[in-house]
């Protein structure tokens, strides 16, 4: 039974997910060595622990500075948006009953981030007076730009036949163009500082990481996982096409209604936090898939594990890669997932064809 | 206890898809519906499985509107099986069928007997643990007929009855060979004889000839002819309808009619 087999890989992905969180902390441009991260570690729990008295300013180090302030917000960030893209990606593709669904492919992200720009030019004045307000109001402005894309792909491409990939692509060239035309629209009006907050949005980066940002990408994952799951018997028959699914009893109305706005809510959190993070969505699911099979009761959680894992790696890459620089994160998932979208378009190309 | 079709129509953009089409199935009975392509058999079908609502008319499943059903229990009473299916992902032959039990609540020990019987009864018990994107034409559709029982089957094993449950078929032998056509009319005579009531769409006259009780005769959204199979199937019905010059003679081996191109 392949239920069984299923049901360890999930949990071995969950915790590997651990170990290569730990070890995200210690790569990057300053390396910490194990035992000056256990040492950091332990002062800064026991900071903690006796928060009433003022902290002991002769335990400070260089160490427990990079790890409290950059390199632990950084890698909770990067697992955080990295099973959130991976479980809109898997759901996505369920829901479109096709594998080359994807949030940055069909539109979404960018749909998204012309949301955030949105926001970012015209409610300007907020942002400034608080990070809390503002920040939460780009994650508003990113939902709506991705739910509105996620209903004119489902919308345009589906008919009671099912997805046609080819109109499914067009519409997301098709969104990707509208929403950067208005992207430029919105640079046109900004200002430098508005000009500057965009830019680091569009190239996806996880270097502006900080705690609050972990909590709104806390929030949005949590949902995913807390919320899909229970949608997964639905998906399931869902790949057999819609009427085959309400055949089988499901209200395929309400299973889109919901789809839709959880993955608007999950790509919209993550590019508010992190920008465009193009095709974690995309390979994630897909690789899964190859080791267990298409059943979101695994699939989901499993895509979520190993989306943060990827991201989390991607992420640690990116840090040393051009050491002491930096490669926006986004730049390098692009790079390493353009090839592997050439291998799915090149072995799905029959299908596609007809 | 039966599907009922009421006076149904279905304007399609100006055209007439169906056009006053009153039809009942009834528990343990077979009904077979012919004509040529676009007669509206597949519109009837899937109006019935409301799948697509008429224009006029209703649909009534034991007693109660169809679109007054919960869509779970609809589901328990009423097995659909179409003539394509778009399935691209690699389950296993053995979880297609089992998504057939979403509907149920029997728990996984007897829906894994249940999917277990169903691959069996189509002879595809081998194809259990392939992966379905691999399987040939007839072999997917082998699952899917699989699938559509399996929706159909024994909700516990104290409850025999069976009077309330429907399936239809649409063209399901249409890719399959001759033994795994003839095994699909046994398996759809061996459901009627438990109490399911069943609609066919079915091509081969001769087939639907053998195994039907009642067979309706379409053209062009209207029923032509609804009768027994030795009422319905005579030359000139056949000839008005297809087109075709038939003989209509009776098979000396088992006295089922034989219709001879």
């Amino acid at each position: 039974m392949r239920g069984i087999k299923s049901r360890k890989f999930t949990l071995i992905l969950f915790f590997s997910l651990i170990p290569v969180m730990i070890l995200a902390t210690l790569v990057g441009p300053v390396f910490i060595s194990p035992a000056k991260f256990i040492e950091s570690l332990l002062s800064i729990l026991s900071i903690m622990d006796i928060s009433g008295n003022t902290a002991n300013q002769t335990n400070f180090s260089h160490e427990k500075v990079i790890l409290s302030a950059i390199r632990f917000p950084r890698v909770v960030l990067a697992a955080l948006v990295g099973a959130s893209l991976a479980c809109c990606g898997a759901v996505m593709q369920g829901l479109f009953r096709n594998p080359l669904a994807d949030p940055s492919l069909i539109g979404v992200s960018s749909g998204a981030s012309a949301g955030a720009s949105f926001v970012i030019v015209f409610c300007g004045t907020w942002l400034h007076s608080s990070s809390f307000f503002g920040l939460t109001l780009v994650a508003f402005g990113a939902s709506i730009g991705g739910a509105l894309a996620v209903l004119l792909v489902y919308r345009l491409s589906t008919s009671s036949a099912g997805t046609s990939v080819p109109t499914m692509l067009l519409v997301g060239i098709a969104i990707s163009a509208l929403a950067g035309a208005l992207n430029g629209i919105f640079s046109f009006i900004a200002d430098n500082e508005m000009l500057r907050r965009m830019s680091l949005w569009q190239m996806g980066s996880l270097d502006a990481a900080n705690w609050f940002r972990v909590g709104i990408a806390g929030i949005a994952a949590s949902l995913l996982l807390i919320t899909l799951p229970s949608q997964s018997q639905a998906l399931n028959a869902f790949l057999l096409g819609e009427s085959e699914a309400r055949h089988l009893g499901i209200n395929t109305e309400r299973v889109k209604q919901r789809i839709i706005l959880l993955t608007a809510i999950g790509v919209g959190a993550s590019v508010a936090v992190a920008g465009m993070i193009s095709f974690v969505g995309l390979v994630v699911p897909h690789m899964v898939r190859l080791v267990i099979g298409p059943d979101h009761r695994y699939l989901i959680p499993s895509s979520a594990a190993l989306g943060a894992i990827l991201l989390i790696v991607a992420d640690s890459f990116a840090r040393i890669i051009v050491a002491p620089a930096e490669l926006p994160t986004g730049i390098l998932t692009a790079l390493l997932g353009v090839p592997f979208f050439f291998w799915l378009l090149t072995k799905n190309h029959h299908r596609i064809q007809r | 206890m039966s599907l009922v079709a009421d006076k149904l129509s279905l304007n399609c953009s100006g055209t007439f898809l169906l056009r006053d089409v009153n039809i009942s199935i009834l528990p343990g009975k077979i009904t077979t519906i012919v004509g040529p392509n676009g007669a509206g058999k597949t519109s009837l079908l899937r109006c019935l499985s409301n799948d697509i609502l008429p224009t006029s008319g209703s649909v009534v499943l034991n007693g109660k509107d169809i679109n007054n059903w919960d869509s779970v229990d609809r589901a328990k009473s009423l097995s659909v099986l179409p003539q394509h299916s778009s399935l691209n992902f690699p389950f296993t032959a053995e979880e297609v069928v089992l998504l057939a039990r979403t509907p149920h609540d029997t728990g996984l020990k007897r829906d894994d007997e249940i999917v277990a019987s169903a691959l069996k009864i189509v002879d595809a018990t081998y194809l259990a643990n392939r992966q379905y994107t691999h399987l040939s034409g007839g072999e997917k559709q082998r699952i899917h007929l699989a699938r559509s029982l399996a929706q159909v089957w024994d909700v516990d094993t104290k409850q025999k009855n069976y009077n309330d449950r429907f399936l239809l078929l649409d063209e399901p032998t249409s890719s399959f060979d001759l033994a795994h056509q003839q095994l699909t009319l046994e398996i759809v005579s061996n459901f009627s004889s438990k109490g399911v009531g069943i609609l066919l769409v079915m091509h081969d006259l001769n087939l639907a000839a053998k195994c039907s009780d009642q067979v309706i005769m379409m053209d062009c959204g209207k029923l032509v002819k609804t009768g027994l199979p030795k009422e319905v199937f005579t030359t000139e019905n056949i000839e008005q309808v297809f087109g075709v010059r038939a003989k209509v003679q009776e098979n000396p081996e088992n006295k089922k009619l034989l219709i001879v191109i």
